[in-house]
């Protein structure tokens, strides 16, 4: 699956663990997307799980319709005032008897929930016929996203920061396929993209981020996305990870790529055809300019796991050629 | 081969079968060292006129020539902004590993992304049309691998985008 | 009979040298030795290492008469051994310069000899014998590196060839050595060029002098080759256009035949009958010169152009000339009635080649004039 999980995993798994072993003293923290950080504790008389969570977007977030969708969904849960440090902490009792796997699930969810909030918001007024004020949530030290209404539909526009010069170029082609994939397909959310200047939907808005490394992405979301709130609402807020984890992969493909081919294939059979134009004689090989083209490792390719290993004995021999070929494939 | 490439590849191999007559040379100006001329530039007369091929604008070598060692320079196709990145990339990569092949020199010449530096030494004890075979080789290569990783990135960025978008449904 | 005999003696060759007999040739292996073998039944073995360089050897000369080997190196030394005794022993010569030694040539009279350098000199050496040692006088007069050397057959010319993209030729009279002779050009100063060439345009890999001694042939990186004639004063000097790689060294098979050798491999012959003109590579089947000459593209390129038209990529197919990489020195093995009969060529590619120019002028169908 290349879609993103909206859950934290780790959250899950100590929040079940927790209900499985109350014995056990607890302090973990750990971190999810968008400078997230989660702290799961369990207070001085085990009686209680405190999931804590700090977030730079938390008071953007209740502002904007978060309060009352976390007091729904957690309820009682809600700690009256956060844990040193962090934004806001829910409760988990041990003497909770309920669904516990349901339980686990649902504060899992804890981000997911807290950052669905402005979205529902939105769409709940449209479903209204309501029109409300532009919402902005600055959830990263460098970026922000709005959310505004426009007769029956929501635009959403993020607002990437790209530190590294590449990524840039990287998340244009990217972005451009999202522009050109909606044409093929029906019912998606209307996509625009601009870089360095913010679209006209944030005309007005103050404080909008401007410059190279900023790139603008405008989601139109129609009414149809609006009947299933829920998950258009998660498919939005993972967005901006999403292009990030792919431009990440994208990277990682091509350094491996390169690494394969240039290092096994290319590079390799490269050095291995200049040692090969190298002058063979009967005198002795330790004259030669050229030594040991393959380093003493283990060459492995993933393909069909053949493992060669070069042992030190071998390391100043040139290998063969037919070798190469068959690591070369 | 693309045959687009030929004529260009052609020149340059017979530009190095020229430029490739270097011979032991010791430097005239510091005892008892041997220096490749075409790097130190100490003595004009040793240093013969360069040579550039250009096939485009940005798709170019340089050949310098001088009495003991060759300069080959390469600015690789860029036709984009995404080649720029594989282009940086892959020679990037090939520079750390300068050591594994001899005949890379380890800073390309301004304004060029590699640069080989081939001296009397290495056609001492290689074959010369093998050497030229080899860079003719590597030129060819660097530009495959430079299409085949944009398809594949191209390829990504619309599967990407096709299962986001699709998931609104 | 086949045209020529390989010798694969080492990795790379950078100079040569028979003695006397051709039953033993010197040569460096592109380091600081110099080794001479010496044929044992039908192969070629060691019999003497000569250690005393300590940078790579860049030529050697083997006086016939008096059987002495000169040796010099880009250390900046010379040396003269001598055998006695089944040992060489090396004579260090005193030449005083600074920079590698380049070329060395034994007079003809054996008497003195010539040491080109990278000092942009040439140094005259002689023996001393109230000091019992060799000394030198200083030819300067050069702007750079001088390449090569070669002496005239009257024992006082010398030609030199310099990386200034000039040739000279100088009246190295010494006046301890050569004692009372006429001297061609009269009372020159020393060190002074009686003839300066400067019909190339580029550094000159050799000069040679026609058996003679009435013309010189030099050629440069230009792939041009000259002669000057020096039948009239000042002599006239006939410059031709090769097409093909530059030559690094030229031999004299007679008077009106020169074979050059080089980048291209292989051993052309350029010959003069009322002009001199290249007739063509002299190790491949001909249908004469007509056809060989010019126009045609070298085997290296032919290599090539198959790999581009044809999309060859074997990395491991061989050159088809005798020698796989630039031949660097070709010296005369046998003459017989004005003819060099045999010679005998070196390379980087370790081979030492030796030629029957009979057998070529057949296969070739060229023929030496």
């Amino acid at each position: 699956m290349i879609l993103l999980e909206t859950g934290n995993r780790i959250l899950y798994e100590e929040v079940l663990s927790f209900f499985e072993n109350q014995a056990k003293k607890v302090d973990t923290v750990f971190a999810d997307f968008d400078g997230c950080k989660f702290n799961v504790k369990t207070n001085e008389d085990k009686s209680k799980l405190l999931v804590s969570i700090s977030f730079k977007a938390t008071a953007d977030l209740l502002k904007h319709g978060g309060s009352n969708l976390i007091k729904t969904i957690y309820g009682a849960m809600v700690q009256g005032s956060a844990e040193p440090g962090y934004d806001m902490t829910l409760a988990v009792p041990a003497t909770f008897n309920g669904n516990k796997t349901e339980l686990a699930t649902s504060i899992s969810l804890f981000k997911r929930n807290l950052v669905s909030a402005p979205f529902l918001m939105a769409f709940s007024a449209i479903e209204a016929k309501k029109t409300i004020d532009i919402i902005s949530v600055d959830y990263r030290s460098e970026e922000t996203f709005y959310i505004k209404t426009q007769g029956d539909n929501v635009i959403v526009v993020f607002d990437i920061h790209f530190k590294d010069a590449d990524d840039i170029i990287l998340s244009k082609i990217f972005l451009q396929s999202f522009v050109d994939a909606r044409k093929t397909l029906n019912n998606t959310p209307a996509i625009t993209f601009s870089q360095k200047d913010p679209p006209l939907e944030l005309k007005g808005v103050r404080g909008v981020r401007t410059g190279a490394a900023h790139g603008f992405v405008s989601f139109v979301l129609f009414p149809a996305h609006l009947k299933k709130p829920q998950e258009t609402a998660d498919l939005i807020q993972t967005f901006r990870d999403y292009l990030h984890y792919h431009i990440k992969c994208a990277k990682g493909y091509m350094h491996t790529s390169m690494r394969n081919r240039l290092m096994l294939s290319n590079v390799l059979s490269l050095v291995n055809s200049l040692n090969r134009i190298k002058i063979f004689s009967h005198t002795p090989p330790n004259q030669s300019c050229f030594s040991i083209a393959i380093p003493p490792k283990t060459i492995q390719k993933k393909s069909n796991l053949l493992l060669v290993h070069i042992n030190n004995k071998q390391k100043n021999k040139i290998i063969s050629q037919p070798l190469l070929n068959s690591l070369i494939g | 081969m693309s045959l687009a490439q030929v004529p260009y590849l052609t020149c340059i191999k017979n530009t190095l079968n020229a430029a490739l007559c270097v011979q032991n040379f010791g430097s005239q100006i510091v005892e008892r060292h041997n220096k490749p001329e075409v790097e130190i530039k100490t003595s004009k007369e040793l240093v013969l006129t360069p040579v550039t091929i250009c096939r485009t604008k940005s798709e170019k070598v340089l050949i310098e020539t001088s009495i003991n060692s060759v300069r080959l320079s390469v600015c690789i196709k860029k036709s984009d902004e995404v080649d720029i990145i594989l282009a940086k990339k892959f020679v990037r990569f090939l520079v750390q590993r300068a050591e594994r092949f001899v005949i890379l020199r380890r800073k390309p010449v301004e304004g060029y992304d590699i640069s080989f530096l081939i001296t009397n030494f290495h056609t001492d004890n290689m074959f010369k049309h093998k050497l030229i075979d080899f860079i003719i080789q590597f030129l060819e290569d660097i530009d495959k691998e430079i299409s085949d990783l944009k398809l594949t990135l191209n390829a990504r960025g619309r599967i990407v985008a096709t299962e986001y978008l699709q998931a609104f449904k | 009979m086949s045209a020529f005999e390989i010798e694969h003696l080492a990795t790379c060759i950078t100079a040569h040298a028979w003695n006397a007999d051709r039953s033993r040739v010197a040569i460096c292996p592109n380091n600081n030795e110099v080794h001479i073998f010496a044929k044992k039944d039908n192969s070629w073995v060691v019999e003497h290492v000569l250690t005393e360089h300590d940078q790579v050897v860049t030529s050697i000369d083997w006086a016939p008469k008096t059987n002495r080997i000169l040796t010099a190196s880009q250390d900046r030394n010379a040396y003269v051994w001598t055998f006695a005794a089944g040992q060489w022993k090396p004579v260090l010569v005193l030449l005083r310069i600074n920079r590698a030694a380049t070329h060395v040539k034994w007079s003809p009279q054996e008497n003195k000899f010539a040491v080109a350098s990278g000092a942009k000199l040439v140094c005259i050496c002689f023996f001393e014998e109230e000091h019992d040692w060799w000394a030198s006088t200083h030819i300067r007069k050069h702007k750079s590196t001088v390449l090569k050397v070669d002496w005239h057959p009257n024992n006082l010319l010398l030609a030199t060839a310099s990386s200034d993209f000039k040739v000279r030729v100088f009246d190295a009279f010494i006046k301890k050595a050569d004692g009372r002779v006429t001297r061609p050009y009269g009372e020159i100063p020393f060190g002074d060029p009686i003839f300066e060439f400067d019909q190339c345009a580029s550094w000159v890999h050799a000069c040679k002098w026609s058996p003679s001694g009435n013309t010189l042939a030099f050629a440069s990186h230009d792939s041009n080759l000259a002669v000057a004639n020096f039948s009239s004063n000042p002599p006239t000097v006939e410059k031709i256009k090769l097409r093909t790689l530059p030559l690094c060294d030229l031999l004299y098979l007679t008077e009106n035949s020169i074979v050059g050798v080089g980048y291209d491999c292989t051993p052309v012959l350029i010959t003069n009958s009322n002009g001199w003109t290249y007739q063509g590579e002299l190790d491949k089947p001909g249908t004469g010169a007509a056809a060989t000459s010019g126009a045609e593209p070298t085997n290296a390129r032919k290599l090539f152009q198959n790999k581009v038209d044809l999309g060859d990529t074997k990395t491991d197919t061989k050159l088809s000339t005798a020698h796989q990489n630039c031949i660097t020195t070709i010296v005369p093995t046998k003459s017989a009635g004005g003819l060099v009969s045999d010679f005998s060529t070196s390379g980087l590619d370790g081979n030492v080649v030796q030629w029957h120019t009979k057998v070529l002028e057949t296969k070739s169908k060229l023929k030496v004039i």
